[in-house]
């Protein structure tokens, strides 16, 4: 092996070489000294003056993954720190994880199991719950489905995979993380080959331009966002440009801000190549060395209202790869997009869109594209994604500090768990895709099956599970649901969730928290352990995995959703079902959990779960899947010691592990060979190369009409979280933020004769909710859309919401459909 | 470039020539500027408003809403001076402390705000919060860390516009912070007490404790300016590490 100074002189040579090796060398070790992971605050675990024991955690809500330290006093959570240690926040939080403990103690907490029984949910035990879902199961392993969550914990959406693809061979498992990043996955994939950022939040410590896409990260990123526009206040320089549909808290610090029309950020996006390749960027020596340039196989369904499984594309997953398209022909697809044509499209001034070309164009500038739902909720989605990747790609900004594409995560554990767990149904855990031979082999290796347990055909997408079990004679008969509130959640209600209650023999499980709109529905309600009364571990945006132990005793009978499936797993097994068998005729998890001296501890018996680290032993057998997709995970202990570790984790001559901040860079990522710069060695096409995508300007599933007027655009507030389950119930929360409302232009309220606080309906062609006006408020839309947040349980927007979704990623457009406003 | 429309060119004319004449007089009669009451007031006709003087046109109230007096130049009150004596008093400290607990879900939280705010702008909440003022009986504390750029990232506001009552949605919630320190340790009686609370993002101790700070929690002695000289602050509370420390070092044991 070449020593550390041979190899950077290696990269120096390359660098005077060529001019894609310089992008390389911005990255080289020199200015980004490795430094070792923190280690764990070694005050932790002991009670202070006060007599509270503090201990880490990450936070329990979005995908920045904030470092939270919880005190703890009388087996209860009393008080809450930012982590100084944890690199995300650097001892900052939002008020969300200020009050973070809060949520354990709303006085409704669910604590006993409950059968409907005549309309009624009804007291049970765990011994009569557990064999309800058995016996559902047994009958019938074929209509049955999981639906799981971003916030499952790494090991609780493992036992829950394996459960399924091993046990049930069945691939009918899907996180509700389908509507909320898989077209962000799905736009990895298409230019990486393999899923997940190659640059991290230390970027944003040195950009210089930073553009938001359809995003708004003061109030749904706020740690980030501050991380980014607190460097202004000390000195720095960094032009923040938000491209957005509508004006937002975000936008009150932009030095440029744009609204576009919806849907036209495709077009923003080939606006922005076009330029580039007038500036001849295509004949840049990095491009032809390390991308290819790529088109999609076939057209696109033309009918938008049947965008989705319709789409001729969608027929065939591996289409997802696209096919080479030549220069010339590349250049001449792009040539209608002037800054004029798509100014006429977008709405966005052409010279606005010269501008950001321009600061993509220097060399002196670090430029990051980052975004979130507005991108990924998308019937384009995948084809956003791929353009966003594209124009860093070609413009050169990428593979230097403070230079890259991010796409931002929504919930704590989407990366860690639905797409690294592969808790999707199309993947295996290790982000292996199911439908490829040799990794459904490894799969039945590492789990003991006999070969041929994992169903070679990908299962139901969320959609698709949800309209299977709502739609009449569909194939799906009982779902369990986990960490989720599909019932507030899905777009298009009445289609996709409402109608199980017209429907016959469907039988809903929901293990929760909470009463919530999802569990007024359910069959079998299930009081689950949550977030610190359990062990857990999530991964964030940036690649990072984070561990944390129990702190409290759940309240009542609540139990730990990964003791929940490993309970039915067992009765199961008990029961003779061969799918619960290895290879050995042994549980499916016995060897998971085996004692050194070979003995199986009893942990679906509740009393003993805690008698062993679960989690430690699901972790372990998780480890062994990580390593073909260069994922490489650390061992179990290491994440206790460490405030979080990006992966690849490699072990190093020495003994320790050390984690990776920037991937396919030669001096960041061991896995990149020396002397190759960068090497994206996950390629589709296998010859090291990433993708620059061609992908058209489209209109969106549902525009405006004369019937619809209006534009429905759904989303978030800084206060509240996902449904609101959680943070509705935390005082000042809620008391800042009490209500959900629909934010209009004072133009359109004129005209329809209503003030703040006059109710109006937004009615779409599939449902109506009637919700106070906000003019002037929190955002500000321009005129002809309308926005209304989902957080509010009494307030269900998805009624109105359609279920759209991108061909490739299979991810509704919860951001754009028609609708008509009316008094009330 | 447009070519400049027609009517601009009177309007140009007249601009320069009172920039002149202001130059010229400027020239001509320096002290005047400087005190404008001195200067001769000529009586307005009947039913003509009077035009302000320049010099005073930063100062005045003017125009339809001159007869408002809510303006916070003229509203805020003058903050107690640093030498007055300062008494305190067991009682004045727990009602401070009450306050303080009410704004707060646990001792450590950051406080909600008390009054409805335009959260689209930090630069307003910074015209008081900046430095700290006093308008009559109500006090507007300074910030007590650095200055960031988003405030309702960590301080939630009442809300404010157009969203409906809580009704429908009344969950109570069990959680109890904890209550927090009420008094720093001291070493031996007469000795500076140490600072019982982290003092991480309550860098500005003025902030609770100097002259604006509530009756009860105000330091005996505002004058003096360097607090941590004398009043230690908890390394551990801080989550200060020490590079290599993989335990707490002995002298912390007690904290």
């Amino acid at each position: 092996m070449l020593s550390q100074f041979t190899r950077r002189e290696t990269l120096k040579l390359t660098a005077m070489a060529t001019a894609t090796a310089m992008l390389a060398s911005q990255l080289s070790a020199d200015e980004t000294p490795n430094a070792p992971a923190v280690p764990v605050n070694p005050h932790l675990g002991k009670p202070d003056a006060e007599g509270i024991t503090w201990n880490k955690s990450p936070c329990r809500f979005c995908g920045t993954g904030c470092g939270v330290l919880l005190g703890k006093k009388d087996n209860r959570i009393v008080a809450m720190q930012a982590d100084r240690q944890a690199d995300v926040n650097k001892g900052l939080c939002c008020v969300k994880g200020y009050h973070v403990g809060l949520i354990l103690y709303g006085q409704d907490r669910l604590t006993t199991p409950m059968k409907r029984v005549d309309g009624n949910l009804v007291p049970i035990t765990w011994e009569e719950a557990t064999q309800i879902i058995a016996e559902r199961i047994a009958a019938k392993p074929e209509a049955f489905a999981f639906y799981g969550s971003g916030q499952q914990t790494i090991p609780e959406g493992y036992i829950s995979n394996k459960f399924m693809k091993a046990g049930l061979s069945s691939n009918h498992i899907d996180p509700n993380a389908r509507l909320c990043m898989a077209s962000a996955a799905a736009g990895y994939n298409a230019t990486y080959g393999v899923d997940e950022p190659a640059g991290c939040y230390d970027d944003l410590d040195h950009c210089t331009v930073l553009i938001s896409w359809g995003n708004n990260p003061a109030e749904m990123h706020p740690v980030l966002f501050s991380r980014v526009m607190d460097r202004r206040l000390k000195g720095d320089k960094v032009l923040f440009i938000d491209l957005t549909t509508r004006r937002t808290r975000s936008s009150e610090q932009a030095d440029h801000v744009a609204f576009f029309k919806p849907n036209s950020d495709l077009a923003i996006a080939n606006g922005i190549i076009h330029l580039l390749i007038k500036k001849g960027f295509l004949e840049k020596d990095w491009v032809k060395k390390y991308y290819r340039l790529r088109q999609r196989v076939a057209e696109y369904c033309k009918d938008p209202t049947k965008r989705g499984d319709y789409d001729a594309e969608a027929i065939n997953p591996k289409n997802l790869d696209g096919k080479d398209i030549s220069a010339e022909e590349f250049v001449k697809n792009l040539e209608p997009y002037t800054p004029e044509y798509v100014e006429k499209i977008s709405g966005v001034p052409a010279d606005l869109i010269r501008l950001i070309t321009d600061k993509m164009a220097d060399p002196n500038e670090r430029v990051i594209s980052w975004w979130c739902m507005g991108p990924n909720q998308h019937t384009r989605g995948t084809a956003m994604n791929s353009l966003l990747h594209s124009i860093h790609h070609l413009s050169g900004q990428w593979g230097k500090i403070g230079a890259s594409a991010l796409s931002l995560t929504g919930q704590p554990s989407a990366c860690g768990t639905a797409r690294e767990v592969g808790t999707f149904s199309h993947l295996l855990p290790g982000h292996l895709p199911i439908l490829n031979d040799h990794y459904r082999e490894i799969a039945e290796e590492i789990w003991h099956v006999p070969a041929g347990r994992i169903n070679p055909k990908i299962g139901f997408h969320t959609v698709k599970m949800w309209d299977e079990f709502c739609k009449d004679g569909g194939a799906i008969d009982t779902i369990w649901v986990q960490v989720t509130n599909p019932g507030q959640t899905l777009p298009n209600q009445h289609k996709l969730f409402l109608k199980k209650k017209e429907r016959t023999g469907k039988f809903l499980i929901v293990s929760d928290v909470y009463p919530t709109a999802t569990t007024a529905l359910a069959d079998l309600v299930l009081p689950s352990a949550m977030y610190v009364e359990k062990n857990g571990m999530y991964g964030n945006a940036e690649r990072k995995t984070q561990q944390w132990f129990k702190m409290v005793d759940p309240p009542g009978q609540a139990r730990d959703d990964g003791w929940q499936v490993l309970a039915v797993s067992r009765l199961l097994f008990d029961k003779g079902l061969p799918g619960m068998k290895d290879k050995d005729d042994d549980w499916i998890f016995a060897r998971t959990l085996r004692n050194e001296d070979g003995t199986i501890p009893d942990v679906w018996r509740w009393e003993q779960y805690y008698s062993i680290n679960v989690d430690q032993r699901m972790f372990e057998e998780y480890r062994k899947f990580t390593t073909h997709k260069h994922k490489d995970l650390a061992p179990y202990e290491e994440y206790v010691a460490a405030h979080g570790l990006r992966w690849p984790v490699i072990k190093q001559p020495d003994g320790s592990w050390k984690e990776t901040r920037w991937r396919f860079v030669e001096g960041q990522d061991p896995y990149v060979k020396p002397g190759t710069g960068i090497q994206f060695y996950h390629s589709n096409t296998k010859d090291d190369k990433a993708f620059i995508w061609w992908h058209p300007y489209e209109a969106a599933a549902e525009e405006p009409d004369n019937d619809y007027p209006f534009w429905l655009c759904t989303g978030r507030v800084l206060e509240h979280w996902h449904s609101g389950t959680m943070t509705m119930r935390v005082p000042p929360l809620r008391r800042s933020m009490p209500h959900a409302y629909v934010e209009m232009h004072p133009d359109d309220a004129s005209a329809l004769g209503v003030k703040s606080g006059d109710k109006v309906e937004v009615v779409s062609r599939r449902g109506q909710l009637a919700l106070p006006v906000w003019i002037n408020g929190r955002g500000q839309p321009p005129k002809g859309t309308v926005f209304v947040p989902f957080f509010d349980e009494r307030l269900l927007i998805n009624l109105v919401t359609l279920d759209a979704h991108d061909p490739f990623s299979k991810q509704p457009d919860f951001k754009k459909c028609a609708v008509q406003v009316r008094r009330v | 470039m447009k070519p400049t429309p027609t009517f601009m060119i009177p309007i140009c004319a007249v601009a320069i020539a009172v920039a002149l004449g202001g130059l010229a007089v400027g020239f001509g009669n320096p002290v005047a500027a400087w005190h404008p009451s001195e200067r001769h007031q000529v009586e307005a006709p009947e039913g003509v408003l009077p035009a302000v003087p320049y010099a005073q046109m930063n100062g005045k109230a003017r125009g339809p809403n001159s007869i408002y007096t809510s303006d916070l130049r003229t509203l805020v009150s003058v903050p107690p001076k640093t030498t007055d004596p300062v008494i305190q008093n067991e009682a004045d400290k727990q009602a401070a402390l009450a306050k303080r607990a009410a704004r707060r879900a646990y001792a450590g939280a950051p406080p909600v705000i008390p009054h409805p705010v335009n959260a689209n702008d930090v630069e307003s909440c910074y015209i008081c919060h900046g430095q700290g003022l006093v308008i009559d009986t109500i006090v507007a504390p300074k910030i007590s860390h650095q200055r960031y750029t988003n405030c309702t990232q960590c301080h939630a506001p009442v809300a404010v516009g157009a969203p409906g009552p809580d009704e429908g949605f009344v969950v109570t919630n069990t959680f109890q912070g904890a209550s927090g320190p009420t008094h720093g340790p001291r070493a031996y009686a007469g000795a500076p007490p140490q600072i019982p609370h982290p003092t991480h993002m309550r860098e500005n101790c003025t902030s609770c404790h100097g002259v604006l700070g509530k009756t009860g929690m105000r330091s005996t002695h505002p004058w003096r300016a360097n607090c941590t000289q004398c009043h230690t602050p908890s390394a551990m509370m801080d989550q200060v590490l020490f590079e290599g420390a993989s335990a707490p070092p002995v002298w912390m044991g007690g904290m």
